[in-house]
């Protein structure tokens, strides 16, 4: 019996938390500072040097977009039937152009190139935005023509 | 002494404990959380104060180059300040002497999202007559869309 006693006091022991806190209040700080809680990111455009966009842009089939304001684009179809001369441009509210994006693609699935034209007016937000529904849209090369 | 006895009574009933356990989860689930949303090892970048970047949802990461910032009219390179008809000359020495971004030579631009495309316009031109082909423009990761 007094043995039993015994071994039931010895096992009544407290874990000192203190030091685990502390650590713990370490890191806590570490990582408060080193967390980046907005990400930043880039939306990447591919661009032709010198004589290379002449060579390439007319062999393959690539969708030409005309960014002119904030709220619509104008977007053509350019390649195959470019070589005969025959473009359609129609107009499209940037809101639509997600859809019509998705409806380019899954027609034209060899598609993969897209050439900017931003106007002198266009805001760079629209221009991102445009860029952005591209590349959300697995069009891999993307490219700003400048003014 | 009756008053002094009451006050070791009372200093006796005073002692209590602090129960640290759940202070401990709460530190953990903190820790996990941080841990979970801290980027290592990735090339941030630097936003001025007061510059809004345009908002993407399909960002990259910004890979190494020069970093090229129009904010209030004023055009830095790497936060030195340059003149659009020194731009080129600068880009062009970043290049030449940056042996690593000569494999993909690319350059980081940053501006606000209303700026007009034909203050942007200059930055992307001199940078691809010095050779910079990958032209990225900074954004935002998952903010407020258009």
């Amino acid at each position: 019996m007094k043995i039993k006693r015994r071994s039931q006091k010895e096992e009544k022991t407290d874990l000192d938390l203190m030091p685990v806190i502390s650590i713990m209040a370490v890191c806590i700080c570490f990582l408060l500072l080193a967390t980046v809680f907005v990400k930043n990111g880039a939306l990447s455009s591919k661009q032709a040097l010198g004589s290379e966009f002449e060579s390439k842009a007319d062999t393959s089939l690539s969708l030409w977009i005309y960014v002119e304001n904030a709220r619509a684009v104008d977007v053509a179809i350019h390649g195959g039937v470019a070589a005969t001369g025959k473009t359609e441009r129609r107009k499209i509210s940037l809101a639509n152009l997600k859809a019509f994006l998705s409806d380019v693609r899954s027609q034209h699935s060899q598609m993969t190139t897209a050439l900017l034209f931003p106007s002198e007016a266009a805001p760079l937000a629209s221009v991102v935005r445009v860029m952005d529904l591209l590349k959300q849209n697995e069009f891999k090369d993307v490219g700003v023509a400048p003014l | 002494m009756k008053y002094l006895r009451s006050d070791k009574k009372r200093k006796k009933r005073s002692v209590a404990t602090l129960t640290l356990t759940s202070l401990v989860d709460c530190f953990s689930i903190l820790i996990v959380y941080l841990l979970s949303a801290t980027v290592f090892g990735e090339n941030s970048i630097d936003v001025p104060h007061g510059l809004t970047l345009p908002s993407a949802e399909k960002t990259e990461i910004a890979t190494a180059g020069p970093k090229v910032i129009l904010f209030n009219g004023q055009l830095t390179v790497d936060d030195k300040p340059v003149s659009i008809a020194e731009l080129r000359q600068v880009l062009v020495a970043k290049l030449s002497g940056n042996p690593e971004w000569q494999k993909d030579p690319s350059v980081i631009i940053q501006a606000d999202a209303n700026t007009p495309f034909d203050e942007i316009n200059p930055i992307v031109s001199a940078s691809l007559q010095a050779g910079f082909a990958k032209v990225l423009f900074a954004a935002e990761e998952g903010g407020e869309l258009l």
